[in-house]
This record gives C-alpha cells, structure tokens and sequence, in this order.
C-alpha cells in the first residue's frame, strides 16, 4: 500500500538457505530418477522380480539335486526381426531336476548376405522363478558374431534351484535374437 | 536461478506498471497469480476442445471426422494439455494470489523467479500445441510416453520432451518459491498449525512437486538419449528394459496424482467451514491425512502395472499400500462431512461446488479402491473405467476444486461481487453434464470397452452416444464460466472485505479490502 | 486387404469365419426382429462374468466390492444429504461453533474404513493365488502382438501350427475415414479376425505373451484376464474355460499401440477337447501338404504378412 516498506522487508538470507536446500532436493530427485536404473537392476536381481538379467558364473552350482522332483523347462526363440536369422532351440522342452546341471543349444543361422553380430535377451516366465533359475554358461552373456551364411549352436547350461518354489512346474526360458544394427548400442 | 534470491522486490510502487510491461515484467503475486489463471483457463479451453473432437469421433462406430492417428494426437494432447496446462497452472495461480494474502506476507519470497516461472509456460505451450502443424504429427504414444512407442513419433517427439522439461522447471520453481514463502514470510503469530488448509496442503504439494518433477526429467531425458544417443535404457536390444520406463514415469506418476487433489483438498477445507458457518472439523487431522496421503502417493506406483506382470509380492504390495490411501482419503471426507453437520448452511455457487466435489470426488475415490483389487484390476485396467475413474476424481474433484475457488475468492480479486444466477447456473448444468459424460464410462469400460480407441464395436454405442452428449453439454456449459468471470472484471456489485458477509469466513485474506490492494500487508499483520 | 489365402490353415480359419459370420448374421436377425439393432446395448453395463473359473472369481470379487462402495456411499451420502437438508441456513440452523474435532469419532472412521479394506482384500489374494499358480498347464502359446496384428504359434504336441490373426476384411473396409458404410451392418463390427485362435476348453492354456515392436496387451473379457506384451520379454498368464463353454470369444488389444490400436482385436475359438485334436490334425496334415517345413510354415505366414 501507501506506507513505507517494512524495516526489516523480507530477509535475504534466510531465503538463500532455504532456496539452496530446495534446490539440492530438485537436483536430488533428478538423481534419483538415473539411479533408479541401478537400484531396479539391483533389486531385481535380488529378489527375482522384474525382467533385469542376472549373469551368474560357475559359483552359483548347487550339489544337492532334487531328484523326486521334475520340472519342465520349455525353450523359445524369437528372432526380433524377421528375415536376418532362422532361430530356434535344439529341443522344444526338457525334463529337469532342480539341482541338476543341463545343457541346451539354440541354433541360429545368418540368413543374410553379410557378417551379423547378434545379442540375446534371456527372460523367464513366470517371473517368480526368475531367481531360482541359474544360467552357468550363456550365449547371451556377449554378443555372438555370424560370417556369412553361418548356422551356428548357442549353448545354454542351466540349473534349476532345488529352492523353486513347489507351485511351479514350468518353467519357458526365452531369448529374442537382436542383431548388429539394433544391437549397437553404445 | 540462485540471483534471483537478491530481487526481494524493492520496487515498491504503489500503482501497477502501464500497459504489456506490467504483465512481461511482473513481479507482483496478484499479477502472476492472474496471469497464471487466465493462462490455465485458456488451456482449459484448448484442452477442452480437444476433448470434444474425441467425444465427437465416439458419438457412433465407424470413422466420421477424423483419422486414427489424429485421434491418438488428441487423446494424448488432451491430457498433456489439461495436466500440466490447465489444473497445475490454475494450483499454482490460487496459490499466488492467496498464500501471501493467507499468511500475511506482502508478496511471494522471490518474486522474479515467479515472473520467469510463469512465462517459461506459455513458450513450453506453444512448442507443444506447434507440434501439432509438424510433419508427422503431434505426440500420438499416449501423455504416459511409454518406449518403445513414444520413439516412433518423428520431429513432434523432441519438442515434446523439450516442452515437458520447461515445464518441470517451471513447477520447480513455483514449488520454490511456495515453499520459501509459507516458511518465510508467515506473519508474526502465524505458527504452522494456525495456518489455513489452503497453505497446508500446497506446502505439501510442493514439497511433492520438488520431489518428483527432476523423476519425470530424468525419465524423458533418457527417451531423448534413447532416441538420439543410442543409449539403451528401454531398449531390449541393448539390454535395456521398456518397462523400466513405467516404473520411473509412475514413481513421478502417482504422486502427480496427488499434486493435482492436494490443493484441492485445501479449497474445499476454506469452502465448507465458511457456509457451514462452522469451523473446520478435525484441522489436525486434516493436515496429518494430508502428509500420509503425499508420503504413501510414493509407494504405490506399481498399481498402474499390474497387467505388465510383476511377481506376486510385488502385486500384494501395491494392492495393500493402494488400499490404504483409502484411509486418510475417507478421513477427510469425513471431517468434511462433520464440518457440515451441525452447521448452517447456505449454498452459494463456491459452496454448490465444493459440495459437488465432495460427492463426485467419493464416487472417484470408490472407483479406485475397487482399481486397487488386483484381480479385478486385470479386467478394469486399460478400459473405460479407468477412464470414468481418473476424470470422475479429476474433472468434478480438481476441476470442481478449482472453480469453487474462483466463484469463492474472485470477488476479492476484482472487487465486484459475480452474477449468481449464472454461476449457479453454471454449476447445475456442469453437473449434470459431467456425470452424463462420465458416468456411463463405468458401464463401457466393465462391458469390455478399452481405453484410447478412436473406433468400437457396435454394443458400445448407445452409452458412447449419452457420453458425448454430456460431453458437448460439459464443455458449453463452461463458456457460463468464462463470461461470469469476465463480467465480474468488467463491474458488477461492490464486494466488501469480507465478502461473504453472510457466512463465516476466516483468514486473513478477508482482513483487507476488496479488491485487494496492489500491495498488501507491507506491514506484517499480526495473527493471535 | 489382409485375407490370405495361400495355406490349408487359412482355409481352415475361413470355414471357420464363414460360421462365425452366419452366426452373427442370425443374431442379427434375431435382434432385428426384436425390433431394434442395439437394444441389447443400454443394459450392457457390467462386468461379464465370463467363461473361466477365475473370471467368475474377479467377477465375483468385482461384485462384493462394488456393493461394499455400493454401501458406503449411502452411509456417506446419506449423512452429507441430511446435513444439507437439516442444518440449512434458510432455516434457521445454529451452527454449534464448539464441535471442533472428536478424537474419538475420528479413530472410529479411521478403523471401520481399514476392516473393511481387510474384508475386500482376502478374497482379492485369494484370487490372486490362484491367477499366479500356473501349474499343470496343458498347451502352450505363444502370442506375439505387431503392429497391428497377433501372430500366434502353438508349442508341444501342436507345434508347428502358427498363424497371424488380423482384422476381417469386412470390418477393415467399414472402418476406413468416410468408408460410408454402417458399420451396424457389419458382422462383429471390429472384433473379427481373418484366423481365430483356437484353443481347446477343459485345458489350463499358457499364452507367452511377447511383442515384436511396441507394447501391446492380449485381452478377452470373457477369460477374465489381460497382459502386456513387452518387445524382448515374454509374460504369461492363462485360461482355462470351463467344459460346455465351447464357441467364439472377442476382445481387443488393450494397450495404445500406435495408429491401429484400435483395430487389432482377439478373437477365440473355444472348441471341445476332442474337436481341438482333430483341428490340430487338420492343421498339421495340412501343413505337409503343403510341404512346407517345421519352421517355414510360419515363416511362410509372417512373408505373407
């Protein structure tokens, strides 16, 4: 209004603090949404939810096989684009016991008049086993090179956890085949 | 933005500045709060117009106006438009013009950054609303952006990305400056728990704001980085993860939701006391239920993915902690319900609105309880009954919120008192209107009708036709709304300082005159 | 525009589409000389409840939710309208100034809301459990959405059948902007494809859910349930109908997919456990015939496509 502003008008440094603080929790949560990729990866991992990728060695082998128990384990191939490879899995299905070690290849040919480079995306149905299924070995772990006309096998050697879960007796292991142009990522 | 803390307005002029500089250069809290308002009321209207395409394109099966991939754009435009466009500016707005006349302080804490915050909406609009004269079209993926779809839209999808990033920045900087102020500036005697609703609850939306704005960022960065720096964050191919997109853009998401119901709890909270000629019911509570509504707002997301699949503790998670929102949600409806009992009450056309808010809003909230049953959300999820819910808490909930409190504070805004009649008139006829056009999408979504289709099967047609009905009826009725705003402008009868003398208003917005004074409280009031 | 018609398969799915057409054309007729075309459309206003034993345990948890909300909302309303009506201002109310907060009223409605939030929840996992246990299934599926189409390719004894099912022709033309057709005049405006997924009732039947492109969702009402298609990862989910439940069953792709989303429906031939074999045989000496191999047969299909 008329009057002479107020003596003291509103302070400058507490604002600053304040502002400053803000803003670090703005810069913060923008963080946050990067690190959210880490952190799903990671929770993912750990408790077997969600479709993030756990790459195993060797270590995770389990010596107490399950041998009263059978579970069927379905293989599926999906080339991501149709034309550049024949994909498909050796066996459509296998019998296991969890604890067992297995191996399984998956063919694929390049079908294409040049040299490919190809990379596998494993994923798991139902996801809740997603945890109890250990990849030893897996073509999918690096990218897979293809010359000219090549049919290659792509092995796969898997453990089934003898933890699994008793409400799941199948198991469909999936890999969707991408090749070099879509693949290049980085 | 950290210079901007030293412009504590120091020009102290009595009068407004003349012509376009007043508004370009504004620093005055009443000045922005009106440009963000006509602002939001403008994109209220564009929105709406969209929205009108859509129902006109669902009136009866088969294509009659437009084509499917314009009918995405609009679907997508709407609710980009109305979001960020038409209810946040409106919040931010309020906000403006009434925090500081609320808590006493004689403007906002940094009155520059309010200017630089309003007029980065208007160029984020224009790049978004241009994209629509682009080659390829405006966005068409859906507001939700979800990869890999959002990555097939050419030029339109840059500018999307661009126009979403002014305008997290922008609400950054109003949350700020919202903050700033009510921890600031309270006049002496204000303590925290005397404050009004209305700056409780936008002192908890702003802390939402700073909260997930930076998520939403850092979401459409990666798609942008996705799109042209080949990286692969949603990308199968490079081992990346399309649903990862969801997980962020929900944990922004959801507590979006609330960003866009909090201040409108807030409006309603000043609404009903005063016509209840009643206190408010249970304050503290009301501010506790507030808190724990915005705390569990960021441990819910997952319910918007149910049908993407997710393991079982996940959905039993997600289902229990979405339930449980209920609580603090019934808790004020309840307060509010007290708050009239036992009252008096008038209806004057801000009280017609809160309490159409408070029904249609429970109507909302009843549907998502029933989202929140996992299995059942398997059949509602992606139909219309999503549709019917989220408007149902949006349209007569925000919506309604927000026109409740231009009917109840416009008159000390502009000093005249509105034509009654006509805001009232407006009130019964979007009333009706609005449940014409959303209630039967309950009944469309449960028979099977999924959402954002331009084109349905034969037995959805008569309850698409009453929908749209209702909605040509809605969006008319609002020109009601824009010319009783305008004429209260123009003239009409002197509204006193209290303006509802009548009734019980408190607070100390009513303290000074009608209009307000340009400048006011430039001595601190004192609150006892 | 995207019939073919170079496989025993298609020929097959034709028949079957040829009877899916009469069938509908004799409910038309039923429903015109009822007198009007869409009567049946003002009371369709629920929830199926559908052909599954879990459909009919969603439609069931629906319906107990509903009426709780149902309940409430009278209780709640009720007293909101008698306020309203009883302490008006135009008669005279006093308001009673002093009622500021009760906290005892409040712990009550703060506790009746939670019990009865528990009441909803238990039948809700108790679905749930049973939606996640996917145990002794009896045929697989695999369901690919593109835009905007769904390929599907049986897996075990059925393997080597698969096919693309994509909007009929007749919808496909009536649909077009300014095709000045009524689409009221067009068998399951929408909802029919030139090739049916088939599949056998009686049997729990995996769908492997995966998309070549973008995200889609694999929806039948009548099954109760709905999923996404994810391009790179595969979700399951299952149906099982229940025996004496045989016949065609519609839905949609559930998830915005691009311009055609609308147009890329589901439909579901449910035939008896002993017709499903015989299909299956016919579709397989069918497939040798046409001497294609294994894996060409749909690869053949997708080249067509």
């Amino acid at each position: 209004m008329d009057g002479p502003p107020r003596a003291a008008p509103p302070e400058r440094r507490p604002h600053r603090k304040l502002v400053t603080a803000l803003l670090i929790i703005a810069g913060g949560s923008f963080a946050l949404s990067w690190g959210l990729i880490p952190l799903y990866t990671v929770f993912s991992r750990d408790l077997g939810v969600g479709n993030a990728e756990s790459k195993e060695g060797p270590e995770a082998v389990h010596d107490r096989i399950d041998a009263s128990r059978t579970v069927t384990v379905e293989f599926i191939a999906y080339p991501a684009s149709v034309g550049n490879f024949d994909f498909r899995p050796q066996v459509a299905e296998m019998r296991v016991h969890p604890g067992a070690q297995y191996d399984v290849d998956f063919v694929a040919k390049n079908r294409t008049a040049g040299a490919l480079t190809a990379r596998a995306v494993p994923s798991l149905a139902p996801q809740d086993a997603w945890k109890y299924f250990h990849k030893m070995r897996c073509f999918c772990f690096d990218p897979q090179n293809f010359a000219v006309g090549e049919t290659r096998a792509l092995p796969v050697r898997f453990v089934v956890d003898p933890t699994l879960p008793v409400d799941i007796d199948r198991l469909s292991l999936s890999f969707t085949l991408y090749d070099a142009p879509q693949a290049v990522a980085h | 933005m950290a210079h901007a803390i030293d412009t504590a307005h120091d020009a102290h002029d009595a009068q407004p500045a003349a012509g376009i500089k007043r508004w370009l250069f504004a620093t005055n809290h009443k000045d922005i709060g009106t440009m963000y308002l006509v602002f939001s009321l403008i994109m209220f209207f564009v929105g709406g117009s969209m929205a009108m395409v859509i129902r006109a394109e669902l009136f009866e099966p088969g294509l009659q106006f437009v084509d499917p991939g314009f009918f995405n754009e609009m679907t997508t435009m709407h609710a980009l438009v109305m979001i960020f466009g038409a209810v946040m500016p409106a919040f931010v707005g309020l906000a403006n013009w009434m925090i500081p006349l609320q808590v006493g302080a004689p403007d906002m804490a940094l009155p520059r950054m309010n200017n630089f915050s309003f007029w980065l909406l208007p160029f984020a609009f224009t790049l978004l609303l241009s994209t629509l004269f682009v080659p390829g079209g405006a966005p068409a993926g859906g507001w939700t952006m979800y990869p890999p779809l959002v990555l097939q839209f050419g030029d339109s999808f840059p500018m999307l990305i661009f126009a979403v990033h002014l305008m997290g920045v922008s609400s950054i900087m109003g949350a700020i400056n919202v903050i700033v102020t009510i921890l600031n500036m309270r006049a002496p005697g204000m303590t925290l728990l005397k404050m009004p609703l209305f700056v409780w609850t936008w002192l908890i939306t702003a802390y939402l704001l700073i909260a997930v704005m930076p998520v939403l960022a850092g979401a459409v960065t990666m798609l942008l980085t996705d799109h042209f720096f080949h990286t692969s964050f949603f990308n199968a191919a490079g081992g990346g993860d399309p649903l990862m997109f969801e997980h962020i853009f929900w944990f922004f998401g959801h507590p979006e939701v609330y960003i866009m119901i909090l201040p409108a709890f807030g409006i309603i909270s000043e609404i009903i006391p005063t016509f209840s000629r009643k206190p408010l019911f249970g304050a503290t509570s009301m501010i506790y239920a507030t808190a724990s509504i915005a705390f569990l707002s960021f441990i819910v997301w997952g319910h918007h993915m149910f049908v993407d699949g997710m393991p079982l503790s996940a959905e039993m998670f997600f289902m229990l902690s979405t339930m449980l929102i209920a609580v603090p949600t019934g808790v004020k409806v309840f307060n509010w319900t007290a708050t009239m009992w036992r009252g008096s009450l008038s209806f004057e056309p801000p009280m017609l609105f809160a309490l159409g808010f408070l029904f249609m809003f429970t109507i909302g909230g009843f549907s998502g309880v029933m989202l929140a049953m996992v299995p059942a959300d398997f059949q509602y999820n992606q139909t219309y009954f999503v549709v019917a819910h989220f408007h149902y808490v949006l349209v007569p909930g925000a919506v309604f919120a927000i026109m409740g409190a231009v009917y109840y504070w416009i008159p000390k805004w502009t000093g005249h008192m509105y034509n009654m009649t006509l805001a009232k008139t407006h009130f019964w006829l979007s009333t009706i209107f609005v449940n014409v056009l959303f209630f039967p999408q309950h009944f469309l979504g449960l028979a099977g009708m999924p959402r954002r289709i331009p084109d349905y099967a034969v037995q959805f047609t008569d309850w698409n036709m009453v929908s749209s009905i209702g909605g040509f009826g809605f969006g008319l009725s609002q020109i009601l709304f824009a010319i009783a705003i305008i004429q209260c402008v123009r003239g009409g009868r002197k509204a006193s300082a209290m303006v509802w003398n009548d009734a019980a208003p408190t607070g100390l917005e009513w303290t000074i005159p009608s209009p307000a004074p340009y400048h006011s409280f430039t001595t601190a009031p004192e609150v006892h | 525009m995207n019939v073919n018609r170079l496989t025993a398969i298609d020929d097959s799915a034709g028949r079957s589409r040829g009877r899916t057409f009469r069938r509908a054309l004799a409910a038309c007729g039923g429903l015109l000389a009822a007198g009007s075309a869409g009567a049946g459309s003002w009371t369709t206003i629920n929830m199926p409840r559908g052909v599954t034993a879990l459909s009919r345990d969603i439609y069931a948890l629906h319906m107990e939710v509903l009426w709780i909300c149902v309940a409430i909302a009278v209780a709640v309303f009720g007293t909101m309208i008698v306020a309203m009506i009883r302490f008006r201002h135009s008669r005279g109310a006093v308001p009673d100034t002093t009622m500021l907060h009760s906290t005892k009223a409040e712990i009550i409605w703060t506790i009746i809301p939670v019990v009865i939030l528990v009441v909803m929840a238990v039948p809700a996992t108790k679905s749930l459990l049973k939606i996640e246990d996917t145990r002794g299934s009896g045929l697989t599926i695999r369901v690919t959405g593109y835009q905007w189409k769904w390929q599907y390719q049986y897996q075990g004894d059925a393997a080597g059948i698969g096919f693309f099912s994509t909007l009929s022709a007749s919808s496909n033309f009536a649909r077009q902007l300014h095709s000045g057709i009524d689409p009221k005049t067009v068998p399951n405006y929408l909802l029919s494809v030139d090739h049916p997924l088939v599949i056998p009732s009686g049997v729990k039947v995996r769908l492997l859910l995966t998309s070549a492109d973008v995200i889609h969702a694999w929806w039948v009402p009548d099954f109760g349930m709905k999923r996404s298609a994810i391009p790179g990862f595969i979700n399951e989910m299952w149906i099982k109908v229940l025996p004496g439940k045989e016949g065609v069953y519609r839905g949609q792709c559930a998830a915005l997919c691009g311009r055609d989303h609308g147009f890329m429906p589901i439909v579901v031939d449910v035939k008896t456990q002993a017709d499903f074999k015989e299909w299956v045989a016919q579709q397989k000496a069918a497939l040798k015939q046409a001497s294609v191999g294994r894996a060409g047969g749909a690869l053949t299909a997708q080249a067509l496509n």
